[in-house]
């Protein structure tokens, strides 16, 4: 079927975690690594700028 | 260059090629050719995401930008980890269940065949041009540090991309970019040891670093918030989720790597190795910079990285001025050097004072080199007309070129080009899929067979990888072109995340209200260039936004087709 102008087509759910497995520790795992890595370059950075 | 490392390019170029080809034979059909059969592990698939990213060009100028600048360059990426996340959760499964080939195609399933053909049109003009620069700007550089012709370092980045991109597919594309990952990160780790071996004997690297920090180049966070700045904690954080929304979620270079992986889970735990890696790996590669600064705080650099036109200015009128700033740049070197020999002893010596005065008369000693710096390139502009002349991008390839070892030369060659072509058969790939699945299949020949379409992948790959090289020719002498091709990148992927978001987050949204919203979004995008002093990060945050408002007023300000 050709698609027409205006038409409301195919809708998903906005968040969409289905899957084999479980993703929540691993996205905790991104946002944790990132706190650490950021206040690790931010602590490089004032030990060696200082 | 030494015929070892001649050897190392020469086993390098060719072991590419072979496995390419070799894979040719395990693409059968265009959805093999395109999606490898959604057949590939998860850790290939994520190594293949962070080679696109990474182009020549990102690595030799990261590097430079590290000497020349610093570190700061590294808080454009704080937007990504979490630009993945939200990435994971929303349009990675949708690509994924919605079984497309490519990421404007589902714009048609949601909205209208105008919508798609109009995104995939954008993404063709600006990657089009794009994998031209990424051709350009690396063979540029090698030819003039190597001595090579332009026409050779452009064919030898080229023609090996284009003949396995063709004959194998995306399947060879990702495991050519597992490789090249391999050697690109090799070759930086092998620079950043030779760099600290290198250092004088009884100089800690810690004792270094501190007197880099003291210019400034190991400022990593600036809290600041100044929408005109680029590199700023706040223009990564939110700037740089925008523009990595809208680079993994709606460019099909990248769309086209998580769509091959075996599952939704496969494509989301690619992206995470990214969310995981890409900050240490792009901070190691502007500490890397930074290194080659400190080499040279105790071997002196060239006055000038690129030599482009240095023998034009020497046979000229201008000559005894430059030769002047010549040995104005080596007492200036020398000042400096023993500068940072007294700023050691005084760290060592840990009396504060000494630590302050040695600290400000090395300050004082790398301005005054800087300032000859500048005055040298400010000669080579007006000597030779080349208003864009810069060298930063000259300063890793120098450095490898005449400091490391036999051997290394020709690992770091091998990285370079590694890091060219990752990110042009990704490309070249993408392009391919676009050009043949959103136009050719859909509006010129939608019911000829799977072989005709493969044949036909395969020419379109050839014509784009012939193209990205003639045009890198070409481009090599218009640098303003490049920043014209940069901008069109800043103008497409806020306006395209827009439609996307238009798409899955607002469900009265139409395909007039997504179709004149992206075109409008980039018109506001281009009115906010010209009328305001923002940095190009925050365009992309403009451009979402524009046309998210503009989408969703047209949209409600007509009756939805069911009530209609």
């Amino acid at each position: 079927m050709t698609p027409t102008s205006g038409d409301v087509r195919e809708r998903h759910p906005v968040i969409d975690t289905r899957g084999e497995e479980p993703f929540g520790f691993l996205y905790l795992a991104v946002v944790a690594t990132e706190v650490v890595v950021l206040t690790g370059l931010w602590w490089f950075s004032q030990y060696f700028s200082g | 260059m030494h015929p070892i490392d001649w050897l190392i390019i020469g086993v390098y170029l060719t072991w590419v090629i072979y496995d390419g080809l070799k894979r040719s034979k395990a693409t059968d059909g265009v959805e093999g050719y395109f999606l490898a059969g959604r057949s590939l592990p998860w850790w290939a698939v994520g190594l293949s995401v962070m080679a696109t990213q990474m182009s020549a060009i990102t690595l030799v100028g990261t590097t430079g930008q590290g000497y020349d600048d610093g570190m700061r360059f590294v808080q454009f990426y704080f937007g990504l980890p979490v630009a993945m996340i939200i990435l994971s959760v929303t349009l990675v499964p949708f690509f994924y269940r919605a079984k497309v080939f490519t990421a404007y195609e589902y714009l048609e399933r949601r909205f209208d065949a105008k919508t798609r053909a109009l995104a995939g049109l954008l993404f063709l003009i600006s990657r089009g041009l794009a994998v031209g620069v990424i051709v350009s700007a690396p063979a540029v550089v090698l030819s003039i540090v190597l001595g090579w012709s332009l026409v050779f370092t452009a064919l030898a980045i080229g023609v090996p991309t284009t003949l396995y991109t063709m004959f194998g597919g995306v399947q060879a594309v990702t495991w050519a970019d597992v490789k090249q990952m391999v050697v690109i990160v090799g070759g930086v780790g092998a620079a950043v040891l030779v760099l600290i071996l290198s250092l004088p004997d009884g100089v800690g690297v810690g004792e270094a670093l501190h007197v880099a920090g003291a210019t400034g180049r190991l400022t990593t966070i600036d809290f600041s918030l100044d929408f005109t700045e680029t590199y700023t904690f706040w223009s990564g954080v939110v700037g740089g989720l925008f523009l990595m929304l809208g680079y993994f979620g709606c460019d099909q270079s990248q769309v086209q790597r998580y769509l091959t992986a075996q599952s939704v889970d496969a494509g989301r735990r690619s992206l995470l190795m990214s969310a995981f890696w890409k900050i240490p790996l792009q901070a190691l590669i502007l500490l890397t910079g930074v290194l080659v600064f400190v080499f040279y705080l105790f071997h002196e650099p060239p006055m000038l990285f690129n030599a482009a036109h240095e023998g034009e200015i020497r046979a000229g009128a201008r000559a005894t001025e430059f030769t002047e700033l010549e040995t104005r740049f080596h007492t200036a070197f020398e000042d400096r050097r023993d500068a940072a020999d007294q700023m050691i002893a005084a760290r060592r010596s840990g009396d504060a004072a000494a630590i302050v005065d040695t600290r400000g008369h090395f300050v004082d000693s790398q301005a005054q080199l800087t300032e000859v710096r500048a005055g040298a390139i400010d000669l080579v502009r007006e000597v030779s007309g080349d208003t864009a002349y810069t060298d930063v991008n000259y300063v890793f390839p120098t450095f490898i070129t005449t400091r490391l070892p036999v051997g290394l030369v020709g690992l770091l060659i091998a990285a370079v080009l590694a890091a060219a072509m990752s990110s042009i058969a990704a490309e070249l790939n993408a392009l391919s899929a676009t050009t043949v699945m959103d136009f050719y299949r859909r509006h010129f020949k939608p019911d000829a067979t799977d072989r005709h379409y493969l044949f036909v992948s395969k020419v379109s790959t050839a014509f784009w990888g012939v193209f990205a090289t003639g045009f890198a020719l070409y481009a090599a002498n218009l640098g303003s072109l490049i920043e014209v091709v940069n901008r069109v990148g800043s103008y497409f992927y806020g306006s395209l995340l827009g439609v996307f978001v238009l798409a899955i987050a607002v469900p009265r949204a139409t395909a007039n209200g997504a179709f004149w919203g992206l075109l409008a979004g980039m018109a506001v995008v281009g009115l906010v260039e010209a009328t305001s002093e923002i940095s190009f990060i925050w365009y992309n945050v403009v451009g979402a936004l524009a046309v998210v408002a503009v989408g969703c007023i047209l949209s409600f300000l007509t009756p939805s087709p069911v009530e209609a």
